[in-house]
C-alpha cells in the first residue's frame, strides 16, 4: 500500500502519503512530507519555499527566480501567496460571481477552500513561491553574532562583546541586559561557570521522567559533575555534599560527582530534579500519590538572571556560581 | 538466517552514546522489578579525550557458556540458535552462574525480608523460557517472547544509533566489517533509502 | 545471652545487605568484575571456579561421600571396634555445658551437611523448591552452628594446642590399625580430635564467612576494595574455599561419627552423660590418665 521508505502510496493508495502529512491542500491532495522539491508537481507533493517575508526587502525581490516553480506549474517563476485580491491576476483565471462571494480573504482563512482548489488546478502552491532568507532583519542581530552572557567569567570579553541594551516592556516585563552585566564584576565573587542541561538517558524530558521508575533508577539522585582538580581546591570529595551559590543569592546542596567530562573552570548539573529547596527536603508537600520516585535540588534554583532577547526564554547555560564543601 | 546460525549481541563502542535506551526498553518491555537490570550501559574512561567509550552489556549468550557448566541444578539450556536460557523453576539461586560469568550478567532479585536472594534472572534475548511459548506463565516469569513472534530483541530494536546489533553472528560481523572499512571516507553508497524517499522512483 | 547478640548482629548484617537495591557485582563494580575475569594480572578466579565446579567438585564430594564410609567399613570388618571394660570406674570428663554445646553443634552438622550435599548434587534432586528449601535450611542452621561453635572454640581451646604426644599419635595412627590395648600417647584430646576441633572452629568460621558472602552476595568489605579485590572475585574465592573446606568437613565429620558410634564401643555415652570408661581413658588418653593419677583424681 505504502512504500516503507518514502511513505508514498501505490496501487490503491496511489497519490496518497502515509499518515496524511501537512500540508494537505484539498480533500483530494495527498499531503506532503517534503520541505522543498520542485521536481514534483504540487499536486504530487512537490513544493517551493513559502512567501513568508514580504515581496521585497532593501530593493531585493523576495519571490523565487525565473523557472524555479515546482513541476507542472502554470506560473514558472516566483509568485506571491494567493489572496482573494490577487488570485485572478496571479493564477491567470476568472472567478464566477458566486465564487467571488464565497472566497475567503486569503488561503489561511479561506473556509470555502476556493483558493486551494484553484491553485491545484494551476499546479501552484497557495502560499506562493519565494526565496528563503538567511538574514533575519526583524532580529536585533540580523546575522548571529557572539555576545557574552550577562554573568561572564571574562571581563575582557564583556568589553569586546557586550550584551544588548536593557529592553523595556519585553513581553510586558522590563528586562535587564547591559545594566545587569555592568552592575559589578560578577566573576570576582562567583568564579566558576555554571552549566545546566539534560542528560542523554533522560530522553529530553525534564522533571516528568522522575515519575518513571526505570528512568529514575538510572539517575536516582541529583548530582553536580565536577572536575576532580577543581573539587580538590575546595576540599570536595567524590560523593560528598557541596553548596552551590548563585549571584541571585540562592543556593542548593547537591552531591559532588567526579567527572573528567567537565573542565576545571566549570560545573555541570542536570535539571531533572525537584522536591528539595536550598538544602531543605520539601517533597512532603507533593499532593498525595504524586511524589516522584526521585527527588532532589532543582538546578534552576541557582541558574542566573538573563533572558533571550527575542523569546524571553531564561538563560540556563551561561551562568556563574561559587561552590563550597557542605 | 542460515541453518546453523548462532544469535549474538554485538555493541559497537564507536556508536554507543550511552543513552541507556536499551536498558530502559528492556526493563519496560519485560516489566522487571526494581533493582534488576538485565542490560546495562557502562562508560569507560569518562571524560578522557579519545579514550572515552560506552558499551551496552547483558548476557552475551556465550557458545561455551560457563554458567551452564557450573550450574548445580543443570537448569541452563542452549537453544539451537545459540540463545542461552534457564529454567527458573529448577534454579535455586545459588549464584554459581554469576561467579562463572565473565560479564556479571546473572541477576538475583531480593526476595522478601533480610535480603534473601531469589532465583536468577538474566537477559533471554527476548526468547522467553522453557514454559509454553507466549503463555501467560512465560510472560510473568521470563518476560516477552519476541523471538517467537519474529521480532528483534527490544534493546537492539530501539537502539537509535544502531550500535547494538543482534542476529546471526556471521551477519553481524559482516555489518561490523563494512563499518570498519568505511571509516575515514564515508560509505560508498547513498544513505539507505535516500533515492527512494527523495528521488523520482515510485 | 550470647546467642541473642549473635542473632541481632546477624540480622543487622542482613538488613545491610537488603539496603542495596542493585547487586554490587552489577552496579558500579561492573567494569572491575569484567576485567577481573581474565585481564593480565587478575586473579583468574572465574576460570578456576568454572573448571573446579564443572569438573572436580562433584566427583570429589562423591569420593568423600562413598570413599570415607567404605574405608571405615573395611576397618570395621578387618580390625573391628575397640571394646573397653564397663566394669571399672567411670571418669567424669565433659560438663553439662560442654555436652549442651556439643549437642547443638551436632544438630547443626546433621542439618548442614545433608543440605549442603543436596545443593551440591542439586541436579540429582531435580532442583526447584525442594533444593531451595534445603538452601534456606542450610542458611538457618548456620545460626545454630554459630551459637555452638563460638563457645566451643573457647571452652576447649586450652587443651587443643599441639603437643609432642600428637606427633607420636599420628605415627601410629592413634593405634587404630591393630587391636592391641597398648596405651596411646594423647592428652585430654588426641591429635585426631584436635584436627577436627581446629577444622570445625577456625574452618567453621571461614565456612560461616564465605557462606554468608555467597548467601547475601552484597556484603561489601572495605579491606577487599582497598586491596583491589573486586566483589565478584571475593565471591568466587568464597565459593572455592567453601567447597574445598566442605570436603574436609564432610570427611572428618564421617570420621568423628564412626569413631564415636562404631570404632570405640560406647564412646558416644561420654557426650550424653559426661562419663568415660576408666580403661578407655587409660588406653586412648594415656597422658591425661597419668595426669589425673598424679592429682589423685582416679
Amino acid at each position: 500500500m505504502f512504500d516503507q521508505i518514502s511513505g508514498r502510496g501505490y496501487g490503491e493508495m496511489k497519490g496518497e502519503y502515509y499518515g496524511l502529512p501537512w500540508p494537505v491542500w484539498t480533500e483530494t491532495h495527498g499531503g506532503s512530507p517534503l520541505l522543498y522539491n520542485i521536481n514534483r508537481s504540487v499536486a504530487e507533493g512537490g513544493m517551493g519555499f513559502r512567501n513568508r517575508f514580504g515581496l521585497e526587502h532593501d530593493g531585493q525581490d523576495l519571490l523565487a527566480g525565473a523557472g524555479s516553480a515546482p513541476k507542472d506549474s502554470a506560473n514558472k517563476d516566483g509568485y506571491p501567496e494567493i489572496t482573494a485580491k490577487n488570485i485572478e491576476e496571479v493564477l491567470g483565471i476568472k472567478l464566477t460571481a458566486d465564487e467571488k462571494k464565497r472566497i475567503g480573504k486569503n488561503w489561511k482563512v479561506d473556509t470555502s477552500n476556493i483558493i486551494a482548489e484553484k491553485c491545484m488546478q494551476q499546479g501552484m502552491a497557495p502560499y506562493g513561491n519565494a526565496k528563503a532568507r538567511a538574514k533575519v532583519w526583524t532580529f536585533p542581530d540580523q546575522i548571529p553574532m557572539h555576545r557574552e552572557p550577562i554573568h561572564s567569567p571574562r571581563q575582557d570579553l564583556v568589553k569586546q562583546y557586550p550584551t544588548y541594551e536593557d529592553k523595556r516592556d519585553h513581553y510586558r516585563v522590563d528586562t535587564q541586559y547591559a545594566s545587569k552585566q555592568n552592575e559589578q564584576d560578577w566573576s570576582k565573587d562567583f568564579p566558576i561557570n555554571l552549566v545546566t542541561g539534560r542528560l542523554v538517558n533522560m530522553n529530553g524530558a525534564g522533571m516528568e521522567n522522575r515519575a518513571s521508575k526505570y528512568l529514575a533508577a538510572l539517575t536516582p539522585e541529583m548530582f553536580c559533575s565536577i572536575n576532580p582538580d577543581l573539587a580538590g581546591k575546595y576540599g570536595i570529595r567524590d560523593g560528598s555534599m557541596m553548596w552551590i551559590h548563585s549571584p541571585e543569592g540562592t543556593k542548593i546542596k547537591v552531591k559532588a560527582k567526579y567527572s573528567f567530562s567537565v573542565p576545571e573552570d566549570r560545573i555541570f548539573m542536570p535539571f531533572h530534579f525537584a522536591g528539595h529547596f536550598q538544602g531543605e527536603d520539601l517533597s512532603h508537600k507533593y499532593p498525595k500519590g504524586t511524589k516522584p520516585y526521585a527527588v532532589g535540588e532543582s538546578a534552576n534554583t541557582v541558574t542566573n538572571y538573563g533572558y533571550d532577547i527575542i523569546t524571553q526564554i531564561p538563560e540556563t547555560k551561561g551562568g556563574l556560581c561559587r561552590i563550597e564543601f557542605a | 538466517m542460515s541453518e546453523n546460525a548462532r544469535l549474538k549481541f554485538y555493541c559497537d563502542e564507536h556508536r554507543c552514546i550511552s543513552c541507556d535506551g536499551c536498558s530502559v526498553a528492556c526493563a519496560e518491555a519485560h516489566e522487571l522489578p526494581a533493582g534488576i537490570n538485565r542490560r546495562k550501559v557502562i562508560t569507560m574512561n569518562e571524560g578522557i579525550l579519545g579514550l572515552e567509550y560506552s558499551l551496552s552489556i547483558a548476557c552475551m549468550h556465550c557458545t561455551d557458556a560457563p554458567c551452564e557448566q557450573v550450574c548445580p541444578t543443570d537448569c541452563f539450556y542452549i537453544r539451537e540458535d545459540g540463545i542461552v536460557l534457564h529454567d527458573k523453576e529448577k534454579c535455586i539461586g545459588c549464584a554459581y552462574c554469576l561467579y562463572a560469568c565473565p560479564f556479571g550478567a546473572p541477576q538475583f532479585p531480593s526476595d522478601g525480608a533480610f535480603g534473601i536472594k531469589g532465583v536468577m534472572d538474566k537477559c533471554t534475548m527476548c526468547a522467553g523460557g522453557p514454559e509454553e511459548t507466549n503463555s501467560h506463565k512465560e510472560r510473568e516469569m521470563y518476560g516477552q517472547n519476541r523471538i517467537s513472534e519474529g521480532k528483534v530483541p527490544v534493546c537492539a530494536a530501539m537502539c537509535s544509533t544502531k550500535a547494538l546489533l543482534v542476529g546471526d553472528s556471521a551477519e553481524i560481523s559482516d555489518i561490523y566489517r563494512e563499518r570498519v572499512l568505511s571509516v575515514g571516507h564515508g560509505v560508498k553508497t547513498q544513505p539507505y533509502g535516500w533515492s527512494t524517499a527523495y528521488g523520482s522512483k515510485i | 545471652m550470647k546467642s541473642k547478640y549473635i542473632i541481632i548482629a546477624l540480622l543487622a548484617l542482613s538488613s545491610l545487605a537488603f539496603g542495596a537495591s542493585e547487586s554490587v557485582v552489577w552496579s558500579d563494580n561492573l567494569i572491575d568484575n569484567i576485567l577481573g575475569y581474565d585481564k593480565k594480572g587478575s586473579l583468574h578466579l572465574g576460570q578456576y571456579f568454572t573448571i573446579l565446579q564443572s569438573t572436580y567438585f562433584k566427583p570429589l564430594f562423591l569420593g568423600v561421600l562413598f570413599g570415607v564410609p567404605a574405608v571405615f567399613l573395611l576397618h570395621y570388618m578387618v580390625i573391628g571396634p575397640m571394646i573397653f571394660s564397663h566394669d571399672r570406674k567411670k571418669i567424669y570428663v565433659f560438663t553439662l555445658f560442654h555436652r549442651v554445646i556439643h549437642a547443638i553443634a551436632g544438630v547443626s552438622f546433621i542439618l548442614l551437611i545433608p543440605t549442603g550435599l543436596i545443593m551440591m548434587f542439586a541436579s540429582t534432586f531435580g532442583g526447584g523448591e525442594f533444593v531451595r528449601v534445603c538452601k534456606e535450611i542450610h542458611a538457618i542452621s548456620t545460626l545454630l552452628f554459630i551459637v555452638s561453635i563460638v563457645p566451643m572454640f573457647f571452652m576447649w581451646l586450652r587443651w587443643m594446642f599441639i603437643h609432642l604426644d600428637d606427633i607420636k599419635w599420628l605415627m601410629i595412627v592413634g593405634g587404630y590399625l591393630n587391636k592391641d590395648k597398648k596405651p596411646v600417647p594423647a592428652g585430654r584430646f588426641n591429635a585426631g580430635q584436635k584436627t577436627w576441633y581446629w577444622l570445625a572452629t577456625l574452618g567453621g568460621f571461614i565456612m560461616i564467612g564465605t557462606g554468608a558472602a555467597m548467601y547475601f552476595q552484597d556484603i561489601r568489605l572495605d579491606i577487599l576494595a582497598s586491596n583491589h579485590i573486586s566483589q565478584i572475585d571475593f565471591l568466587r574465592a568464597s565459593a572455592i574455599v567453601h567447597n574445598a573446606l566442605g570436603l574436609a568437613v564432610v570427611a572428618l565429620f564421617f570420621t568423628h561419627v564412626y569413631m564415636a558410634v562404631f570404632a570405640i564401643k560406647g564412646a558416644i555415652h561420654s557426650m550424653i552423660d559426661g562419663h568415660k570408661e576408666e580403661e578407655e581413658v587409660e588406653i586412648l588418653h594415656s597422658s591425661y590418665y597419668r595426669e589425673l593419677k598424679e592429682k589423685g583424681e582416679v
